[in-house]
């Protein structure tokens, strides 16, 4: 059981870290995108 | 612009799509490993896993050649995604190797030579990531990463023979082998599968974090630009 | 040929002499060498067993750190006083003002070795006298101030300067780290050649390597 335990955990990494980058990545689009509105919006 | 949307859409969805059919094949088409048990599975995607961190630095070293040959940013933003992205592999790669070394030799940490490579290569990245913080100027800033990763990336191979070296005349140093595990041609053909799954995974990646690093790039001279503007304005009065 | 060797031999000599007339760095480095010494004692329990290959260490590790001092200052120079455009126009080639710091580095790192050496074998009663452990120290000294000239000449530029210099250049130090202190205590532990001459090898392909690959990438640093 606790060899399960591990299993569960390293998939957690696997498929956690590269989800949790995405999710950066969304975050970043949506502040790059809100930035790039009020800059050009300016003129 | 559209078509490079539709592509980058496409690519997307395939990586996702070769994920999850990678891991469904670690679930249910590999077998449980018999000296290992089922923790022996987080093998496929943690050779993946390092594979694709080794590849990223190769980009990112190419790009840097590439971006000190021709100059254009555009090569410095793909070395930039490519440490980021290889960053994030090579974490993964690490996590999940001594995730699946406690359980089968009982320690987190094994001096074996590719883990201590990949993270003396984190170490790098991260160097590489500072120093761009450190520069202001952006043609300085990808001139300088360029080099570092240029650099960086000669190193890799010298620090991987040496720390064989290390481990061939030390064997008592407690080490993992995993020559121990028996791989059937079914395991072969998952460990492909989460490869390729990996790299396509890294190639949209790196292409989404490409884009926005150009668009970053694009908001930092226009706030520049505004702001001269603005302080022209302030002047005239 | 005659131009490049003649720019790289004042480049020393200027270096070297600036630096012997105030003293500043290589008095810091020696007394950084010493304290760090000191703080091994305290450190580190030296029984005559593990001596041979801790002595190595210890040595190398004082090296390195004292090393540091010395490259960070090693561009200061030009840096603070905006010179880096006068030094490119001055030489025929830049590769010259690589190879002229690199030059100085190495003397520099061989002359705070050659005053710790004596120091380090009075503290702690072994003698460090041993041509091959000294060639050793003198190969990793080359292959230390290869990689280093080349960072510290980007690290100088930048905001952090100093900090930067150990976070960057560490990591790709590491397989020297390791082929002296083994190769240096292999060495002075009395082993045979033929166990330590992979360790020489590695060595050998880490300096050629990198100082090819640092004259090559060189004028991207110093050069707008």
């Amino acid at each position: 059981m606790i060899n399960f335990s591990y299993f569960i955990a390293g998939y957690l990494v696997i498929f956690g870290l590269p989800g949790a980058y995405i999710m950066r990545l969304v975050l970043l689009k949506k502040r790059v995108d809100r930035e790039h509105a009020e800059l050009t919006d300016r003129h | 612009m559209s078509s490079v949307n539709k592509k980058l859409k496409l690519l997307s969805f395939t990586a996702l799509l070769l994920v999850l059919a990678a891991f469904a094949m670690v679930l249910f088409y590999a077998p449980i490993e018999v000296n290992m048990g089922i923790v022996q599975k987080v093998f496929y995607f943690h050779v993946s896993a390092a594979w694709v961190g080794m590849l990223a630095f190769l980009v990112a070293a190419v790009c840097g050649i590439l971006y000190l040959s021709k100059k254009q940013l555009k090569y410095d933003f793909l070395t930039f995604s490519a440490v980021e992205i290889g960053l994030l592999f090579t974490a993964i790669a690490n996590f999940s190797g001594m995730i699946w070394a406690k359980p089968i030799w009982n320690t987190w940490w094994t001096w074996d030579p590719r883990l201590t490579t990949m993270t003396i290569m984190a170490f790098t990245y991260i160097g590489y990531l500072l120093l761009r913080r450190g520069v202001d100027n952006p043609e300085k800033r990808a001139r300088f990463g360029a080099v570092y990763a240029i650099v960086g990336f000669a190193s890799v191979p010298l620090t991987f023979f040496s720390s064989r070296l290390l481990r061939t005349i030390h064997p008592t140093i407690f080490g993992a082998d995993t020559g121990d595990m028996a791989m059937t041609p079914a395991m072969y053909q998952t460990m492909a599968a989460s490869i390729v799954a990996f790299t396509v995974l890294f190639a949209a990646l790196l292409w989404h974090r490409s884009i926005l690093a150009t668009r970053e790039a694009e908001i930092e001279t226009l706030r520049a630009q505004t702001e001269t503007l603005e302080f022209g304005e302030v002047q005239n009065d | 040929m005659k131009d490049w060797l003649h720019s790289v031999r004042t480049l020393v000599w200027k270096d070297l002499l600036q630096e012997w007339r105030s003293k500043d760095m290589l008095t810091a480095m020696f007394a950084f060498a010493i304290l760090t010494l000191f703080i091994f004692n305290y450190a580190i329990e030296l029984s005559p067993v593990n001596r041979a290959e801790i002595a190595s260490g210890i040595i190398w590790v004082v090296i390195v750190f004292a090393g540091t001092l010395g490259l960070n200052r090693s561009f200061t120079a030009e840096q603070d006083q905006g010179c880096f455009d006068a030094l490119v126009m001055a030489v025929p080639d830049v590769s010259a003002i690589y190879f002229g710091k690199m030059l100085t580095n190495w003397l520099v790192m061989l002359f705070v070795s050659v005053l710790i050496l004596p120091i380090y074998s009075l503290l702690y009663n072994q003698s460090l006298f041993n041509i091959g452990f000294i060639l050793v120290l003198v190969l990793g000294a080359w292959c230390y101030s290869a990689a280093g000239t080349l960072i510290a000449g980007m690290t100088v530029q930048t905001r952090m300067r100093d900090l930067l210099l150990p976070i960057l250049l560490f990591p790709i130090l590491m397989p020297v780290n390791m082929a002296v202190v083994k190769a240096a205590g292999g060495i002075l532990a009395g082993a045979p050649l033929v166990d330590v001459q992979a360790w020489l090898v590695l060595l050998a392909a880490y300096g050629i390597i990198i100082t090819t690959v640092s004259i090559m990438v060189f004028e991207y640093v110093i050069r707008e």
